[in-house]
C-alpha cells in the first residue's frame, strides 16, 4: 500500500482481513471495531509482534516499540486510529 | 564465511575452561560434595561466589556495575565453556536464572537507582536473585497471568501466586510480573523488583524435583504486597517485551551450558568406550556402541551450529525468535538423547548413582521444560512459518 493512501476506511478493512485470517483463535461472527484484542487472546504476545511486523511493511511506516500499548492495540478501533495517524504524519 | 573465533574469545574460553575444572568440581567444599549437594537440594554459596569472583555473573553487563560488557558470542563460549567443565548443572541453572531473568531485566528497562542498588550486589554475588512469572494456570501460556498490580498512590499493591521460582528459597531480590490491566492481554504485564523481607511476599520451602536438585524453587505467595512506584521495572504494560527479552538471552546461554555438557559426554562415553572391554575387545568396537557415540558427535555439532547461528543472528540483527526456537527445540532434545545415550554406554554402572552419570539424565529433563517447553517452541516456529 502506497503511503499516499490515508482513507481511513481502506486500513481499517486491512486490518480487520488480517486479523481474521492469522488470529490464533476463531472469531465469531464480524470483528467488531470496540471488541477487545487483547484479553479474548485475538491478539496475544506474539499476535501483537506479528501485526506490528504486518503494519510496518504493509503501510511502510515505522512502529517505535514504546508504542505498542494497550492504548493503540486495545481494538480494532484504536489499532485503525493509530496506523491512520501514522500515514497522515508521512503525508504531511 | 568464517567458523573460526577470535584469539581473545579462544584464550578467553580456555580460561573459563580451567577456571570450571579445577574450582567448581571441589569435592571437599563445606556444603559438600556435588553429589550430597544434588541429595540435599544445596546451591553452594561458595561455588557461586568464586563464580562472581571470576566475572561470570557480570560477562555481558555494563562496567559501571562490576560487568565485562562481553558481546553476545563471547558470553555464549564463556558459558559453554561452564557447561563443559562444571559437572554442577543445578549451579548453572540457577546463575543463568539470575543473569537472565534478574539482572538483564534490571539491566535493559531499570533505573539508575535499580541498577545501583541491586545490579551492583547481584554482579558481585552478594545479592541473589529470583523471577517470579510462572503460575499453576499460567505456564505455557504465560502472559495470562492473574497476579494483579493495581496502583494506589506512589504505591502499588500486589496480589496473586507464584510456581516454579527458581532461587526463591535463598534469593535476596526477586523480579515480578503482574498485570495492572487484565483486559489489556499481554500488553498489561508489568514488572517489578522486589526485597525479600517486604511484608505480603511469602516464599515457600525448597520444592524437591527430578533434576537440577542444586538449583532451590520456591513458590510465592503475594498478598496486599506493597511497594513503591519506584520498584516498577520499566513501565506500565512493558512487562512482555521485558519477559521476551529476557527469554532471548536465556536461551541462548543456559543452550550453551548444554553444549558444553554434551561435549563431556561424548569425550566420557569414548573414553569408556576404548576401556571397558567385553567378548574379548573394546565395547567401541561394536558398531552399536560406536554408531551410538557417532550420533552423540553428530547431535553436538549441529547443536553447535545453531547455537553459534543464534548468538550471532542477536548481535547482528537483534530479535530472531524463530532461530531461537529452533535451537531451543533441538539443543534441548540432544541435551536429553545424549544424556541417555551416556547411561546406556555406561551399562549399569551408568544407572548407579555413585557413577554420577545418572544426574546428567536426570537434570536433562527439565531443559524440555524450562525457558518455554519443546511444544512452544513449536508453536513459535509454526506460526514464524505462516501456519
Amino acid at each position: 500500500m502506497a503511503t499516499s493512501s490515508i482513507d481511513r476506511l481502506s486500513v481499517e478493512a486491512t486490518l480487520r482481513d488480517y486479523l481474521v485470517e492469522n488470529s490464533n483463535v476463531s472469531i465469531p461472527g464480524p470483528l467488531g471495531p470496540d471488541e477487545n484484542l487483547l484479553d479474548g487472546g485475538i491478539l496475544d504476545s506474539l499476535g501483537i509482534a506479528e501485526i506490528t511486523e504486518f503494519m510496518e511493511k504493509n503501510f511502510s511506516i515505522v512502529i517505535d516499540e514504546d508504542e505498542v500499548s494497550s492504548r493503540n492495540y486495545g481494538t480494532l478501533h484504536k489499532l485503525t486510529d493509530f496506523c491512520h495517524s501514522k500515514l497522515v504524519d508521512i503525508a504531511a | 564465511m568464517d567458523f573460526s573465533f577470535s584469539k581473545d574469545q579462544d584464550e578467553f574460553k580456555d580460561k573459563v575452561t580451567h577456571f570450571a575444572k579445577s574450582e567448581l568440581n571441589d569435592p571437599n567444599l563445606d556444603e559438600g560434595d556435588l553429589k550430597s549437594r544434588d541429595e540435599a537440594c544445596i546451591l553452594s554459596r561458595e561455588l557461586w561466589r568464586k563464580c562472581a569472583d571470576f566475572g561470570i555473573l557480570g560477562l555481558p553487563f555494563d562496567r559501571a556495575y562490576g560487568g565485562a560488557e562481553t558481546d553476545i558470542i563471547t558470553t555464549v563460549l564463556a558459558m559453554e565453556a561452564l557447561g563443559y567443565g562444571c559437572r554442577d548443572n543445578g549451579l548453572l541453572f540457577s546463575m543463568n536464572g539470575q543473569m537472565w531473568t534478574v539482572q538483564m531485566p534490571i539491566a535493559n528497562f531499570g533505573t539508575d537507582a535499580q541498577k545501583e542498588k541491586y545490579l551492583k550486589g547481584l554482579i558481585s554475588g552478594e545479592l541473589i536473585g529470583a523471577h517470579g512469572i510462572t503460575e499453576a494456570r499460567a505456564g505455557s501460556d504465560v502472559m495470562a497471568l492473574g497476579t494483579s498490580a493495581v496502583r494506589d498512590g506512589d504505591h502499588y499493591v500486589l496480589n496473586g501466586a507464584k510456581v516454579f521460582c527458581t532461587n526463591g528459597p535463598v534469593a535476596d531480590v526477586f523480579v515480578i510480573f503482574a498485570t495492572v490491566d487484565p483486559s489489556a492481554g499481554s500488553l498489561g504485564l508489568t514488572g517489578f523488583v522486589v526485597e525479600r523481607e517486604t511484608p505480603g511476599l511469602i516464599i515457600s520451602p525448597n520444592k524437591r524435583k527430578m533434576g537440577l536438585r542444586t538449583s532451590p524453587m520456591s513458590e510465592l505467595t503475594i498478598t496486599e504486597m506493597r511497594i513503591p512506584v519506584s520498584a516498577r521495572i520499566g513501565k506500565e504494560g512493558q512487562g512482555g517485551r521485558i519477559f521476551n527479552s529476557s527469554m532471548e538471552w536465556e536461551r541462548s546461554a543456559i543452550l550453551a551450558n548444554l553444549v558444553g555438557a554434551m561435549q563431556h559426554q561424548l569425550e566420557i562415553c569414548i573414553r569408556h568406550a576404548n576401556s571397558r572391554e567385553q567378548f574379548r575387545k573394546p565395547i567401541g568396537k561394536f558398531q552399536s556402541v560406536s554408531n551410538r557415540i557417532v550420533d552423540m558427535r553428530l547431535r553436538l555439532e549441529t547443536s553447535r551450529l545453531l547455537l553459534y547461528k543464534v548468538a550471532w543472528l542477536k548481535m547482528t540483527k537483534g530479535s530472531c525468535p524463530m532461530e531461537a526456537a529452533l535451537a531451543k527445540l533441538y539443543l534441548s532434545e540432544s541435551w536429553v538423547a545424549s544424556s541417555q545415550s551416556t547411561v546406556l554406554i555406561h551399562g549399569g554402572y551408568g544407572f548407579m548413582a555413585d557413577m554420577e552419570i545418572e544426574r546428567d539424565f536426570r537434570d536433562s529433563i527439565g531443559s524440555l521444560l524450562y525457558s518455554g517447553t519443546s511444544d512452544i517452541q513449536r508453536t513459535i516456529a509454526a506460526r514464524a512459518l505462516g501456519l
